[in-house]
């Protein structure tokens, strides 16, 4: 069986993510040694809570530089929520912080304010339908997913990247479009959680894991 | 607008679901595991476990219900009951709890809202507020299963929390839980139209109707019940048709 790596930095909750990987038919590998890190033929990194707190405690682990080395090297890679987002150049969440520099764009707090200019609530908390941008879904971990698909959203910051090609979905947040997922070759990058989006979530998941059979 | 969440909730006591339960798929009816399983394949929305042993020796089955029960479904779970120190907070995350709920230590210590919203993200915290109509336009804050008075203004207490980072609140009407005759919709309009946070509406639901007055009148954002789930008497998906039907957005398989 396939293997997959999650990158362990002591990022909240792993577990759901293990345990739908491994539904997914891939087994999962927690782990936080560099070397395996390099070795992985794919790799999640998860993320949870607050940006600044998560990459420091990912370079403090001094894993930013295999993750690096890892995605240099071509195989997929897959951030979910806040690993998403620490895929980007930096967060203004309690102060700036400065990210992985992957992805043209920074990470801003949700406007309070609705397409319609009322303010609306933050934490964007609820099921979101996915919509395409300028990048096709074949081939890639929203391949055979259908547009409008719920996906669950939880977050108070979303990421805008510079660049349009490098959004791979959007979604609607009361008229205020938000970035739903990036993608840039072998980089994959998720602001919502597969691992709880139902049977939509679990095909997204399972597309990833067969984006490694592909890349060996 | 935005979808409406329907949540339903499961009354745990040491380790088992206290309230009857008719699913006939049920291998284990009081086996709170077996009940997320039906309720995740019905497209609930998020679950939510209320943990309401009594004796403080049998805490630590609580976990590994949790545990269990977040391998066993794909969404959302929000854990509430006894939930008293940074310590049980962390402890249920582990455990693969996505939200936390906090009650009694949220009145008796606001500033507890506050640490657990800086060390965990206000994504997880949730306040939950039991409160009754004291009187027109008054709705004052109980504690102990709504027995005890407090004195504390639901309203001004729902804002502190959100300023002191709580993520979401769970407004609980206390003078209709389990009379089946709606929500208190002044209580959870008032509360919903003070904060820029999802409010959950709880409380007396006892039909498919009540459910859509707790978006359209009271504005909420979710819906939570437990009885009529748990008595078989509405499904999740009847819930969702009948509030597609009244106009307000929900998710479809």
């Amino acid at each position: 069986m396939t293997e997959l790596l999650i990158v362990n930095y002591d990022a909240g909750n792993i577990r759901s993510v293990e345990r739908a990987v491994s539904v997914c038919g891939a087994t999962p590998v927690l782990s936080s040694d560099p070397e395996a890190i390099l070795n992985a033929r794919l790799l999640i990194l998860p993320g949870v809570g607050a940006f600044g707190k998560c990459i420091s405690s990912l370079r403090g682990k001094k894993l930013d530089l295999p993750v690096l080395e890892y995605i240099k090297s071509g195989k997929p890679i897959l951030g979910i929520c806040v690993g998403m987002q620490m895929l980007m150049e930096g967060s203004c969440e309690f102060g700036y912080h400065k990210g992985l520099g992957l992805i043209p764009g920074e990470v801003r707090k949700i406007p309070d304010k609705g397409g319609d200019g009322y303010p609306h609530r933050v934490p964007h908390v609820t099921w979101e339908g996915l919509e395409p941008k300028k990048q096709a879904w074949e081939g890639t971990v929203l391949d055979g997913i259908v547009p409008g698909a719920d996906c669950y959203f939880i977050h108070s910051y979303a990421a805008y990247p510079e660049r349009e090609q490098d959004v791979l979905a959007t979604c609607s947040y009361n008229g205020v479009e938000l970035c739903a997922a990036v993608r840039k070759e072998n980089l994959y990058g998720l602001q919502f959680h597969p691992e709880k989006s139902g049977p939509i979530g679990l095909k997204v998941i399972s597309n990833f894991i067969s984006l490694g059979d592909r890349s060996c | 607008m935005l979808k409406t969440r329907v949540i339903p909730c499961l009354d745990v006591k040491d380790g088992r679901v206290v309230k009857g339960v008719n699913f006939v798929d049920l291998v284990d009816a009081g086996d709170p595991v077996e009940q997320a399983r039906i309720y995740d394949a019905e497209g609930a929305d998020e679950l939510c476990f209320l943990d309401i042993t009594a004796s403080s020796d049998n805490r630590d089955t609580i976990f590994d219900v949790v545990a269990r029960t977040a391998e066993a479904c794909f969404m959302p779970v929000t854990v509430g009951g006894g939930v008293r120190t940074l310590e049980d907070i962390r402890k249920l995350l582990l455990a693969g709890a996505d939200k936390v709920s906090i009650n009694t230590a949220a009145v008796k210590n606001p500033d507890f809202v506050r640490e657990a919203a800086r060390k965990f993200g206000s994504q997880c915290i949730v306040v939950s507020i039991d409160a009754k109509s004291t009187g027109p336009d008054k709705f004052e804050i109980f504690t102990h299963g709504g027995r005890e008075p407090t004195g504390i203004d639901a309203v001004s207490f729902a804002k502190q929390m959100v300023e002191y980072g709580a993520g979401e609140l769970l407004v609980t009407s206390m003078d209709r839980d389990g009379t089946q005759s709606g929500f208190n919709i002044p209580l959870t309009r008032t509360i919903a139209d003070a904060v820029h946070v999802p409010v959950i509406a709880s409380g007396g639901v006892g039909t498919l109707d009540h459910m859509v007055e707790g978006v359209r009148d009271a504005h909420a954002s979710a819906v939570l019940a437990a009885s009529i789930f748990h008595f078989g008497t509405y499904r999740i998906r009847e819930v969702k048709e009948h509030m597609k039907a009244a106009g307000i957005p929900v998710r479809e398989d």
